[in-house]
């Protein structure tokens, strides 16, 4: 009895171990073999060994290294605005407020909205002839712009997208993060005759860094991968100019069915998350 | 309790799995899975006289339809995972090569008298229209599709327009650029442009096709055969000639947000009002006499300054098919004279079959239909190679960036010739 009783745990646990195998470890594994070889999934002849060339190939494209830049300029843009605006919001909800319960609930839809959509929401927002943007704008007596059809109006387009849409995730953690903390730290620096901006910088932001930082990197690595609405908006163009590299391993993976390289694409972008998630964390903690 | 519960819930989870497997599994002989390209007009037809099929047959039909920027890496993934996920695919001609490895060809079922009546069905109602029709889904004496039909880029321009400014439809590029020109105005003197002479379908996914059309129309081309490409095939002076027309157009007579463009924006510029002239593909033709959404109704006729791309259509039969028999069965009804007759009327979709597009009803009614098919005389295609994708984006790329004004047309055209060949190199086509 005590043996079977045992064995439980193991048994329970192995259910977990099971999927973690089947759906990340294995297809890990796989793509990171895939990636040393040439296949293409329209030429199904067996799989051509090529070592680190896929690799090799990809750090001398010049067109690699643009997008790598279009990925980060449009990233810290859009995590930087999405922090600025949450961190405001979550500052004016930290207080009463009459009919807080509603206007919270409306701010967080976006969030809800599947990507993809968002995406085309904004594309009909952004038709320089009824889109309802260039509209405002002729109110305003300003002269309508293509938005999609220049390539820094086209990257700046993404970036109000992104950040119309993930705005609320930041908002809702900072909110919970204000939430949390002790209340006596700022009634005492307020009896010390602090201003409420140095309760703000002295008190609040130190406080409120680890959620800080969990919130930015979340939003780091998510706006790093960025699709849909590239692919929805403006496809990567004009010319590559707001190519991703989510969007160029998707070309190369489905739309040029060169597994071995998108699969190697792919391992690179992992590995500059992965990097620029860990000099983040270290440079909080430095600054902790 | 507790025991009894997950005995229950072991059970129930049981239940629940093997019912959906059990639904999951194919019917075989008796269900058809179609896989359709969303949003084409010979879908409604079809789909509204597939009854009469399966009332013939006995097999139930199942449609599966993907938009067309999802379609290809969809079924490409469940072909080389050999679900037999369907039993007939909708090849578009482009794709042709990509779906090749997967498909089953179609000489077994054509020489078998029971199952198809050449006589009946009549192949040369294809190929008297154009060769290419069946010549792209041939490979080493196999056909591996039917088509069911097709599309030409035609000039679609606004006759009022036109008469208003004493002007007639262009025969050429140069003519085209001139009416365009002229016709591009501020109507009501704000400052502002109203009606562009032209829209243009700049977006990446279409703007090759289109500069193709003016690189043809000037006498550029393709050679025969990828071996045979140079990096002048695309870097000469017909090329630059064409794209440095194309940029004019785009900024001189084009509204902006061409860049975004394609077959739908363009259309639904013409119904609104806003362009005097445009290229579009065919199967548009329909549009714009569409009194719901169509503000230009009787005032479009079509005409045909250039060469297009031969944007044929097929319907094949993937090798992992469970039913390959009844597929074959579907497709040669769903191409066959009187369906292919009947479904244009149903949908507003373009036929490949000359008979139906020389229909003197249709014809009357279809006005399009006439330069589709004097269209069909000069239309070309493309390689149908599965490297074709990339050499179509790696023009794409640069043909924007001259548009934006990034890079002058000889540095995209040398820059567009040299990744080409680089793409053909890698992929071992001058070895």
């Amino acid at each position: 009895m005590v043996k079977r009783a045992n064995l439980i745990p193991y048994l329970l646990i192995s259910f977990a171990g099971i999927i973690l195998f089947a759906l990340t470890i294995y297809p890990l594994f796989y793509s990171l073999i895939l990636s040393l070889h040439k296949w293409s999934i329209t030429k199904p002849a067996p799989w051509k060994f090529v070592g680190l060339r896929n690799y090799w190939d990809i750090i001398c494209d010049l067109v690699f290294w643009q997008i790598v830049f279009n990925t980060f300029i449009f990233t810290f843009s859009a995590v930087t605005l999405e922090f600025i605006i949450g961190m405001a919001l979550a500052l004016l909800f930290n207080r009463e407020l009459r009919g807080e319960n509603t206007l919270r609930s409306a701010l967080v839809l976006p969030m809800m909205v599947p990507p993809i959509l968002v995406g085309l929401l904004w594309l009909f927002m952004y038709k320089k002839d009824f889109g309802i943007i260039n509209n405002m704008l002729k109110l305003l007596n300003i002269e309508p712009i293509p938005w999609l059809s220049r390539p820094f109006t086209a990257m700046v387009a993404i970036i109000i997208a992104d950040t119309w849409q993930w705005t609320p995730f930041m908002f809702l953690l900072l909110l919970a993060g204000l939430r949390s903390l002790p209340q006596d730290i700022y009634e005492s620096a307020k009896i010390d005759g602090a201003s409420l901006w140095q309760s703000f910088r002295y008190i609040t932001i130190p406080l409120l860094k680890p959620i800080i930082a969990i919130a930015v990197i979340v939003r780091f690595m998510d706006a790093f991968r960025i699709f849909d609405k590239i692919f929805q908006l403006t496809e990567g163009g004009p010319g590559i100019s707001t190519e991703t590299i989510s969007h160029y391993i998707y070309r190369h993976g489905f739309r040029y069915f060169n597994m071995g390289y998108a699969s190697a694409l792919s391992y690179l972008a992992l590995i500059m998350i992965v990097l620029f998630s860990m000099i983040y964390i270290r440079i909080l903690q430095r600054v902790s | 309790m507790k025991k009894g519960i997950c005995i229950f819930a072991t059970l129930f989870m049981l239940v629940s799995y093997g019912l959906v497997f059990a639904g999951a599994a194919p019917k075989k002989g008796k269900e058809l899975k179609i896989s359709l390209i969303a949003g084409f007009p010979t879908n409604i037809g079809i789909k509204s006289l597939v009854s009469e099929f399966e009332k013939e047959t006995g097999m139930k039909v199942t449609f599966i339809e993907t938009g067309y920027g999802a379609i290809l890496e969809k079924n490409l993934v469940d072909l080389s995972a050999q679900t037999g996920a369907y039993d007939v695919l909708h090849v578009e001609s482009i794709w042709f090569s990509e779906y090749l490895p997967y498909l089953y060809p179609l000489n077994e079922f054509m020489e078998d008298s029971e199952l198809f009546n050449e006589e009946e069905y009549d192949l040369e109602d294809f190929t008297s229209y154009t060769p290419l029709t069946m010549d792209v889904f041939s490979r080493d004496e196999n056909l591996y599709g039917l088509p069911h039909l097709a599309g030409i880029p035609l000039c679609f321009y606004r006759k009022d327009l036109l008469d208003k400014a004493g002007l007639k439809p262009p025969k050429n590029m140069d003519e085209y650029y001139k009416v365009a020109k002229r016709l591009t105005q501020d109507t009501d003197g704000d400052g502002t442009i109203d009606i562009y002479g032209c829209a243009l379908s700049a977006k990446r996914s279409a703007i090759v096709d289109e500069w193709f059309s003016f690189f043809f129309s000037y006498g550029g081309g393709l050679p025969d055969r990828p071996e045979q490409y140079t990096k002048m095939t695309f870097n000469n002076p017909t090329a630059l000639k064409a794209l440095k027309l194309y940029k004019r157009l785009y900024d001189e007579c084009a509204p902006p947000e061409s860049m975004t463009w394609e077959f739908g924006e363009v259309g639904s510029a013409m119904q609104r009002g806003v362009v005097a002239m445009m290229w579009n593909w065919s199967n548009s033709g329909s549009w714009y006499d569409d009194a719901e959404s169509s503000t230009v109704v009787g005032k479009v006729g079509a005409s045909v300054p250039w060469p297009g791309r031969f944007g044929v259509n097929a319907l094949g039969i993937p090798k992992d098919a469970e039913n390959k028999e009844g597929a074959f069965k579907f497709i040669t009804w769903a191409t066959s004279k009187d369906i292919t007759y009947k479904v244009t009327v149903a949908g507003g979709a373009t036929p490949c079959r000359l008979s139906v597009l020389t229909n003197p009803e249709l014809v009357k009614e279809r006005w399009w239909f006439e330069p589709l098919r004097e269209a069909g005389r000069y239309a070309r295609m493309y390689w149908i190679i599965p490297e074709w994708s990339a050499i179509d984006d790696a023009l794409a790329i640069e043909l924007q960036k001259v548009l934006t004004g990034d890079i002058s047309p000889e540095e995209a055209l040398r820059r567009a010739s040299d990744n080409a060949y680089k793409i053909l190199e890698e992929a071992g086509y001058f070895d």
